[in-house]
């Protein structure tokens, strides 16, 4: 664990609302952006001359771009219901952490420039004019939201701070004021296909060992195949799925269903990674070419089906944006939802009866559930509103014998974010990750006094790092969170092959 | 008298004018503006009927501000149950004859009017807020409010309808969703 130079939050049985303790936050800033990475995404390299008149230009052309930008700057009314919602508020003290106190920082500048009211007496309606002090605030607190949607659960008017933070990081990045994080990733993804930079032979070396591995652990040969073409399934999931704990356990779990369903599959090298950063610096031109990605590799590989794998802001972009983004998906199996999460394929296979699952495998755990925010708020499974809550829970109980919830108030719609989405997943930000876990981690530090929880399982990448890296600090150990197809991997029972003597080609001949 | 009876008179068609102008152009505004993407907060409803059924939850309910602070819904509850009634009382003066439902609600317009000030005393609680004069005080300031509503956060009224974390289908797969503005980066 590195060193820390700020107070760890103690954890409560209950719920507080702390009294605010203005600034307390404005310290923290992300890496910005170089320029050569900035060129990329097609944004200045530094902040540009008139930078002012052109962010006012930006906002503008925003603002006739989305409507939601522009009902939700005119909305508020400040009534109070999101003040006490926003993790990062919970967590750190600091009132331009809740949500409305972060829409403010823009809204203040809405209103100077685009109001009649702001133009002619700013002072009476709190509009102020976008000065450096004004951008700095904004570096600061717009990457202090993980986008996470918990506020527009709750707004009247359906406000959504996501929305606002989505449209100020773009504002900021054409004026060249990029977050080294999220930029440099989306970088990676151009040139290479991946946001952690794997080569394709790297990621065949990878799918190679864990068909060695998962050989020697079961006796039975299970394909991890990369780049086949005219294969059922194109696969695509979190690059972090190729190396990281628990990740990993995940993909071995991918591959074994699949496996058992007896379809064909692979992964792309060239579309090798689910997530899209686009969505989170707020731009559809890099969130559009990321996704089309997919789309060209589902056309090389000939693939009939797109399935995702456990990834949460990955899963938004492709349940809610995929079709919008680069369909429409005509050339695919028109039986099928474009594209499919990994849960709803697992859950179908297991409603028909064609998983053998021994739940005593994970006897060693007793599990908790943590809905992953953008799963919850953006997204759904299955083909009622609500199957993101119940698919992913009756896969668990369907692989495991113990497990309970966490209190009502914080999963489902009302789950707290694991403190690392939307782009703040990066050790620059170490103190607003750890603060911002403290509503969740309170809340599974409950169910572990109270019913014995030991591990609790998530289908997102980031929540899984974002845990693996912050529960040490308070105490836990990183191994507590765990993949939901690490579950199903445990507890499956592999169908051996016919030809499981021979050297290849088990799937296709199944 | 007579002079201030123009005086009002004259303010009145004034602000009505502000009024329904400036509403007009907010409501066009956001009606035009597209929404390229689908955003609404899930779980959402699949069909355009749920959506309607949602949304009138909202504006009938305060659904999702009762799920968010049950004091402010109450007050917040109250005092917009009560403009709605004294809103409805107060059609007599503008219509004749009076309408039979109009007519009916005039005792409980009454009880509106109460319901409306402790609901913003409730409300002000929070923020303290002066109040309280007579008639003259009350049409000007109904004068005011007509005037800065398309210009403020009065917007929330109009602006409610057109959120589209509230006013979309849950059916991204489906059906393809695509803005004007988007599709030409198709074409390019």
């Amino acid at each position: 664990m590195a060193k820390v130079n700020f107070e760890v939050p103690e954890l409560n049985r209950y719920a507080e609302i702390p009294a605010v303790t203005p600034g307390v936050m404005s310290h923290s800033k992300p890496y910005m952006a170089k320029s050569e990475f900035q060129a990329d995404l097609g944004f200045p390299g530094e902040l540009v001359d008139d930078w002012q008149k052109k962010a006012i230009a930006k906002m503008g052309e925003l603002l006739g771009k989305y409507r939601s930008l522009q009902v939700y700057l005119d909305s508020c009314v400040k009534c109070g219901s999101c003040t006490d919602k926003c993790h990062y508020y919970l967590g750190t003290n600091d009132p331009k952490n809740m949500p409305v106190g972060r829409q403010d920082l823009m809204r203040k500048v809405y209103r100077r420039y685009f109001t009649l009211a702001g133009r002619y007496f700013p002072k009476l309606v709190g509009a102020e004019d976008f000065s450096k002090e004004v951008l700095d605030d904004w570096y600061s607190y717009f990457h202090q939201c993980s986008q996470c949607r918990r506020c527009s659960v709750f707004c009247p008017y359906g406000i959504d701070t996501a929305e606002i933070s989505m449209a100020a990081r773009e504002i900021m990045d054409s004026i060249g004021v990029g977050q080294k994080y999220c930029n440099e990733i989306i970088g990676k993804v151009y040139k290479i296909g991946n946001n952690l930079g794997l080569p394709g032979p790297a990621l065949a070396d990878t799918l190679e060992g864990l068909e060695e591995d998962v050989y020697d652990e079961t006796g039975v040969k299970v394909r991890y195949p990369l780049d086949e073409e005219g294969v059922e399934i194109l696969l695509v999931t979190p690059s972090a799925d190729f190396f990281a704990e628990p990740h990993v356990d995940g993909l071995i779990g991918y591959g074994k269903v699949f496996h058992e369903a007896g379809v064909s599959w692979t992964i792309s090298s060239y579309a090798s990674e689910a997530a899209n950063f686009g969505m989170f610096i707020g731009s559809y031109e890099n969130m559009r070419r990321v996704a089309q990605r997919i789309r060209k590799a589902a056309i090389d590989l000939k693939v009939k089906r797109i399935v995702f794998g456990e990834c949460g802001h990955a899963w938004r972009v492709a349940y809610s944006f995929l079709n919008t983004l680069a369909g429409p998906w005509d050339f695919l199996d028109p039986r099928y939802p474009v594209p499919q999460h990994m849960c709803e394929f697992t859950y179908d296979l297991m409603k028909q009866g064609k998983l053998k699952l021994d739940k005593s495998q994970n006897d060693d755990m007793v599990l908790t559930y943590h809905d992953s925010c953008n799963v919850a708020r953006a997204s759904r499974m299955g083909d009622t509103p609500g199957g993101q809550f119940d698919i992913p829970r009756a896969i668990i109980k369907a692989t495991s014998n113990h497990f309970f919830d966490m209190e009502e108030e914080t999963i489902r719609e009302r789950t707290f974010c694991c403190g690392g989405g939307g782009g703040v997943l990066t050790d620059d930000l170490m103190e607003v990750r750890v603060k911002g876990a403290k509503p969740r981690v309170e809340a599974l530090n409950n169910v572990m006094q109270e019913k014995g929880v030991t591990h609790m399982a998530a289908i997102c990448a980031i929540c899984k790092s974002q845990f693996t890296k912050v529960l040490p600090f308070y105490g836990m150990k990183m191994d507590q969170i765990v993949s939901v197809h690490q579950l199903v991997s445990n507890a499956i029972i592999l169908t051996p092959g016919e030809d499981d003597e021979e050297a290849e080609d088990a799937d296709e001949a199944a | 008298m007579s002079f201030l009876t123009v005086l009002y008179a004259s303010l009145f068609y004034f602000a009505a004018a502000v009024l329904a102008a400036g509403l007009t152009y907010k409501v066009v505004q956001y009606a035009r503006t597209p929404a390229p993407l689908k955003i609404p907060t899930t779980p959402a409803p699949t069909t355009r009927s749920g959506v309607v059924f949602r949304i009138a939850r909202e504006v009938v309910l305060f659904e999702s501000l009762f799920k968010g602070s049950k004091w402010t819904w109450i007050f917040g509850w109250m005092f917009h149950f009560g403009l709605f009634l004294v809103l409805l009382r107060h059609l007599r003066y503008f219509i004749d004859p009076v309408w039979l439902p109009i007519q009916l609600v005039q005792p409980f317009g009454i009880y509106g009017g109460i319901a409306m000030v402790v609901g913003l005393v409730g409300l002000w609680g929070r923020q303290p807020l002066p109040a309280d004069l007579v008639l003259m005080l009350h049409l000007l300031l109904v004068i005011g409010l007509m005037l800065i509503f398309p210009f403020s956060k009065l917007l929330h009224g109009p602006g409610l309808f057109f959120s589209p974390t509230r006013n979309q289908v849950d059916n991204p797969r489906e059906q393809r969703h695509i803005a004007d503005w988007a599709r030409r980066l198709e074409q390019s």
